[in-house]
């Protein structure tokens, strides 16, 4: 059954202003503010406590299917459970203490997302949150779903990702694809994840596991390597690595190996290589930042590395019903004559 | 509500132009007013239910009592009257003092229009409401004043003397957006079945894209908009238009075609 833009509108507004006034606490009355404008999503705090939520400029004579409307409310709660739930201080602060490292603010965000969803849905403050959640999800997942793997298990960009619906199937949601975490080599980190970020209750402690588990990860990163290196030594056989092998490894390796690797090893990884000083810390940051120039998905197979937040795919499940010119606002006044 | 003050001494004449203004195109009210009942007039349907156990006696249904089927009756039923509501929204900008090309301004045509269709709309028995519109537009915000000349309640009898005065409160420019974007909202919220909008302005300074806007919005919204354009061109804005250079053109032969084409498209 569809609506038109104009109701579902009305209809996200007025739900999002019922779960704020269902999640303030008594006496501290949030001002909020509902935009629609232009492509992007989000929900921002500005001064006097006002709660911005942005969404894409809906076309109000467009006709919306259910399931698009409950992705856009479903986003619109989701956003707010972080507003109400997460303490954005500590994890940016966790993020600058960590150098700024990407990978880690999207082991919290994965680890936080259910974390959030679940207190929103156990706080009771939207009746329908479960299934709202659920569609979000469904539409994030079966967006370029091919019937494979929704990710590859063993990509490290995407433990992340792995993490945020892995952790949404122990909230009790019906998740439309199947678990691959099982045949990771990161099995057992993300199990650990999983497990330890059920018992946290605040977004401190969800920033210590996932300072943990990206330990953890680094550890046996550095592991595979070692092996990797004694396979190549023992087999005589060097290695000539091309340059377009990520920078992830190779600051790995280059970590590793430094200058005992010699001046043929230094030469070959010319150009991606940005030293042995630099470690491992900026390596990840430079093929995170690899991945997300090329979107949704790395060449050479497999999925690459997805979003976690459902704001990159909304624009693209409302494809056909946004806008792209902004409709000026109207302010009416109503005249009666008067024969005086 | 605002109000806006017009002296008393002037409510008799605009009562006289009123009615002057209706017995000048009375002539032409023919077929305009017999499209208008076709195309809103409010019939009491009455059907039949067939296949009943009970009532009356269907004839048709002797064939199936001989196999043994006992549902061979029918009974008459009453449904609902499928009734319409207009709303008639009249553009009272700045632009429309200039001239049209029979020597009037726009404003005096606009205000013959409306006196015309308001006449016909309540010999039909029609619930009708009748609004003019001015104020401040701009690409992100229009700003519109909406005076109400004659509710949904009200007689025309009674309104004559506001209607009459449209040609005394023009003023600013055009927020032709907001303003059918109201009056759509508006009418879409009423319970009639059949809904419809006339529009009467010089579609001076519209946007084309807006205006598609709106004639989508209002298909969804299952209302129709008949644009009357005087001194201008509406056709790339609304989808039921008629473009016309005075009132006897507009009560002439392109209306009536208009209304039947409606009401054959319904």
């Amino acid at each position: 059954m569809n609506t038109i833009g104009l109701y579902a509108k009305r209809g996200i507004e007025a739900t999002f202003e019922k779960v704020v006034r269902a999640a303030d606490v008594p006496g501290t009355q949030r001002r909020f503010i509902v935009q629609w404008s232009g492509t992007g999503a989000g929900v921002t705090i500005g001064e006097q406590n006002t709660i911005r939520l942005t969404l894409p400029n809906l076309s109000e004579s467009a006709l919306i299917s259910r399931s698009q409307f409950a992705v856009l409310v479903g986003f619109a709660v989701h956003e707010f459970g972080h507003v109400r739930y997460t303490d954005i201080g500590a994890w940016n602060k966790a993020v600058e203490k960590a150098g700024g490292d990407h990978l880690l603010h999207r082991l919290i965000n994965g680890l936080e997302d259910p974390r959030i969803e679940q207190e929103v849905i156990v706080g009771g403050i939207c009746a329908n949150a479960r299934n709202l959640f659920e569609a979000v999800l469904s539409s994030v997942l079966l967006k370029d779903y091919d019937g494979g793997d929704y990710v590859d298990p063993d990509d490290i960009n995407n433990i992340a990702f792995q993490f945020a619906v892995e952790g949404r199937r122990l909230n009790g949601y019906s998740v439309p694809v199947p678990p691959v975490y099982r045949r990771s080599k990161y099995r057992d980190i993300i199990e650990f994840g999983l497990d330890e970020a059920r018992k946290c209750k605040g977004t401190v402690t969800i920033i210590s596991v996932a300072e943990e588990v990206l330990r953890r990860l680094r550890q046996r990163q550095q592991e595979q390597q070692q092996e990797q290196q004694q396979q190549q030594q023992q087999d005589g056989q060097p290695e000539d690595r091309s340059d377009d092998q990520s920078g992830d490894r190779q600051d790995q390796q280059d970590g590793q190996q430094g200058d005992q690797q010699g001046d043929q090893q230094q030469g070959d990884n010319d150009g991606a290589q940005q030293g042995d000083q630099q470690g491992d810390q900026h390596g990840d940051q430079q093929g995170d930042d690899q991945g997300k120039q090329s979107l949704s998905k790395k060449p050479g197979g497999g999925k690459g590395e997805l979003e976690i937040e459902p704001s990159a795919s909304l624009f693209e499940s409302l494809a056909g019903v946004v806008d792209s010119k902004v409709r000026p606002r109207v302010e009416t006044t109503r005249i009666k004559i008067q024969w005086s | 509500m605002k109000t806006l003050a017009i002296s008393k001494s002037g409510k008799s004449v605009a009562i006289d132009a009123f009615y002057d203004r209706i017995k000048q195109n009375s002539n032409a009210f023919g077929a305009t007013k017999a499209a208008l009942r076709k195309l809103l007039r409010s019939i009491d349907s009455v059907g039949w239910s067939h296949r009943e156990e009970s009532g009356r006696l269907d004839r048709r249904a002797f064939s199936r009592y001989a196999t043994g089927d006992a549902s061979v009756f029918s009974r008459r039923e009453y449904k609902e009257a499928d009734k319409a509501v207009v709303n008639i929204l009249v553009d009272v900008s700045g632009s429309t003092y200039f001239g049209c090309e029979d020597g009037e301004t726009r404003l005096v045509v606009f205000g013959s229009i409306t006196a015309c269709l308001a006449k016909l709309l309540d010999e039909c028995n029609v619930t009708t409401k009748v609004s003019a519109f001015y104020g401040n537009s701009s690409p992100a915000f229009d700003k519109v004043n909406l005076i109400e000349l004659k509710d949904y309640s009200e007689s025309l009898r009674s309104k004559a003397a506001d209607i009459g005065a449209i040609t005394s409160i023009a003023r600013s420019s055009t927020p032709d957006y907001g303003a059918v974007y109201e009056e759509i909202i508006a009418i879409s919220k009423r319970k009639e079945r059949r809904k419809v909008l006339f529009l009467v302005t010089d579609a001076d300074d519209y946007d084309v894209g807006n205006a598609n806007h709106l004639q989508a919005l209002a298909n969804n919204l299952g209302v129709i908009i008949v644009a009357i354009c005087v001194g201008g061109d509406i056709s790339k804005c609304y989808t039921h238009y008629v473009n016309a250079k005075s009132s006897a053109e507009v009560f002439g032969g392109s209306f009536s075609k208009l209304l039947h084409s409606i009401k054959g498209a319904q």
